[in-house]
């Protein structure tokens, strides 16, 4: 079913500005006499209709990375539309309502009503239900639940963004073991400290925003996306001034309301091609397939989840069986990890077959495995005899092994979105290459 | 002649004035479907009712902590069997609100309520008031989601 011009209006709103973040698209959907009754409370006067409008994104993003609001009825009437929404939300950001980062998920309803002007929102009232959001917050998880673990972890990233270290004194345990040390770090404790430390030199205003935390038995694995201005020395690199983003996916196993153990995946290459140590491969040509993002379905179990990773694995990556991933992936999904692949099964392919003729032995293994009802991430273990083209680089040879972190995003039985945070920096470093 | 939407419009009118404005909780059984169905906002959900008995004791709830509580129109709007309305409510805090003792202030809100109706009775409600600020105008609110407290 068509929208009408208002109810277009409307959903880009929702779609670009909420779900999406675009707030460059502000100015095409309000008018400039636009005017808000609900402005939330603490909202700046003065403020120009880019400045009003940009705050709610901001705001919902902010505490829930990951927010996404979902068009449940609309009705026009003249120049007027009645909407309800629901709001869903991971809260791993910042402090919302005055209540630190929690890790809960929460859903919660908002109405509005909106004037239409010019073909663009010109009045709007909102009632979201934030008693009702700030209730599922403020409830204490339950011992031993998933929520806890959440909450654990969710504690740790705001430590680390508000770079409390001592905090971490409450909820990591002292011989803390890190999997994948960065080099020079320290065991324990202290040591973890010392590498956060040592990335706040760098990088002074570093955020890490995470988008999402998966938790199952005592794991939980959360992939962020990280930004920082390169103002200290980094790994031997002098300061180049600038705002890098770079992503990574971290596990972490949760003993007796601690953090115990981590390990990490993080996007060293990103980060020296964007300091300009190593060249900046050329950008793709050719469309970009539009975000899979707004993909949604009806969630899965955690044990189904796991089955479509390892059969993924096992039967694409490992055995070649390419022509599986047009039936594990829906046509439309897309990657944030890869945005230049093409959509659903075409990209799998692409990417498979190239490490696949680079390593005609190569073999995948599943470390370990963390699934909810909507998502499943996984630690791989990954090599092969280089004997064939990789990225231009030609066989060396050399018998590879590396580490990657995966979260595939289910609905309806089909993977819709995908994120990979691959060990390219030790590969590469293997291969005799850069790094 | 009147569209089905203005007849639909009309009963969501005359349901607030009767039963929210004057109290009048026999016309909740004339005005709503022997099945109708609550949609309470989530804070809500433990209350096992959500038929007819849910909106009056919604609206028992309201009227007694506040004994001239008025809800008024402010925008209506209506398409297929769908009615919308944009409401302002204003009350003097006189009695006992889901458990905040009366404190004598007077309160003045907004409330977004939508209403699918059948053969002009009522049929299913989704929708809110302003709850976060009425809490904080009767004292006993939480701070909003830019951090601080608020009048």
């Amino acid at each position: 079913m068509t929208d009408s011009p208002s109810k277009a209006v409307y959903r880009r709103f929702v779609e670009e500005v909420i779900n999406g973040g675009a707030v460059d698209v502000i100015p095409e959907l309000f008018h400039p006499d636009y005017l808000d009754h609900s402005a939330p409370p603490g909202a700046g006067t003065g403020l120009t209709v880019y400045e009003q409008v940009a705050q709610i994104p901001k705001m919902f993003r902010g505490a829930f990375p990951d927010v996404h609001f979902t068009i449940e009825s609309m009705v026009e009437e003249g120049d007027w539309i009645g909407t309800r929404v629901t709001g869903r939300g991971q809260h791993i950001g910042n402090t919302f309502m005055g209540v630190p980062p929690t890790g809960r998920r929460v859903v919660w309803t908002s109405f509005g009503m909106f004037r239409i002007k010019d073909g663009k929102i010109a009045e709007h009232y909102g009632q979201p239900d934030l008693l009702g959001l700030r209730e599922q917050i403020t409830q204490p998880p339950a011992p031993g639940s998933l929520d806890e673990i959440r909450a654990i972890v969710a504690k740790y990233v705001y430590a680390t963004n508000t770079a409390n270290f001592d905090a971490f004194d409450e909820f990591v345990v002292e011989d803390y073991v890190d999997h994948d040390p960065v080099p020079g770090q320290q065991p324990g404790r202290e040591g973890l400290k010392n590498a956060y430390r040592a990335f706040l030199s760098a990088f002074p205003d570093i955020w890490f925003t995470f988008e999402d935390l998966i938790a199952q038995g005592d794991l939980v694995v959360g992939r962020g996306v990280i930004q920082g201005t390169h103002k200290g020395e980094f790994m031997g690199v002098p300061p180049s001034g600038k705002v890098l983003h770079w992503t990574g996916t971290r596990m972490f196993r949760v003993r007796d309301g601690k953090v115990a153990e981590g390990w990490i995946n993080f996007d060293v290459m990103g980060l020296l091609q964007q300091m300009g140590v190593v060249p900046t491969p050329p950008a793709p040509d050719g469309p970009v397939a539009p975000s899979s993002k707004g993909l949604r379905g009806a969630p899965s179990t955690p044990a189904a989840n796991e089955a479509l990773m390892r059969r993924f694995i096992d039967e694409v990556w490992n055995k070649g069986n390419l022509d599986l991933a047009d039936e594990v992936f829906h046509p439309a999904a897309t990657s944030p990890s890869a945005p230049a692949l093409p959509p659903g099964g075409a990209g799998v392919k692409v990417i498979a077959s190239m490490f696949r003729s680079a390593f005609p032995d190569y073999w995948m293994t599943i470390d370990y495995l963390v699934a909810d009802d909507e998502k499943v991430a996984a630690r791989f273990s990954q090599g092969g005899t280089h004997r064939g083209d990789l990225f231009g680089i030609p066989p060396t040879g050399k018998t590879v092994k590396f580490t990657e972190m995966g979260i595939l995003r289910v609905a309806d039985g089909k993977v819709v979105e995908s994120w990979y945070d691959v060990d390219m920096a030790g590969l590469m470093q293997q291969l005799g290459v850069g790094g | 002649m009147d569209s089905e939407q203005d007849r639909n419009k009309s009963a969501v009118v005359a349901m607030f004035e009767e039963c929210w404005n004057k109290g009048n909780l026999g016309f909740a059984e004339e005005v709503l479907v022997g099945d109708f169905l609550d949609h309470p906002p989530r804070r809500l959900t433990a209350v096992p009712d959500r038929g007819r008995g849910a909106l009056i004791d919604l609206v028992k709830a309201f009227r007694a902590g506040f004994s001239d509580f008025h809800v008024e129109m402010v925008h209506v709007a209506a398409e297929r069997d769908l009615v919308y309305c944009l409401v302002r409510a204003t009350g003097t805090h006189d009695g006992t609100f889901f458990g905040t003792p009366a404190t004598g202030r007077r309160i003045d809100i907004t409330g977004i309520h939508e209403f699918r109706v059948r053969n002009g009775r009522l049929a299913e409600r989704w929708g809110l008031f302003n709850m976060m600020g009425l809490m904080q105008q009767i004292g006993a609110g939480p701070a909003g989601p830019g951090g601080a407290a608020h009048d």
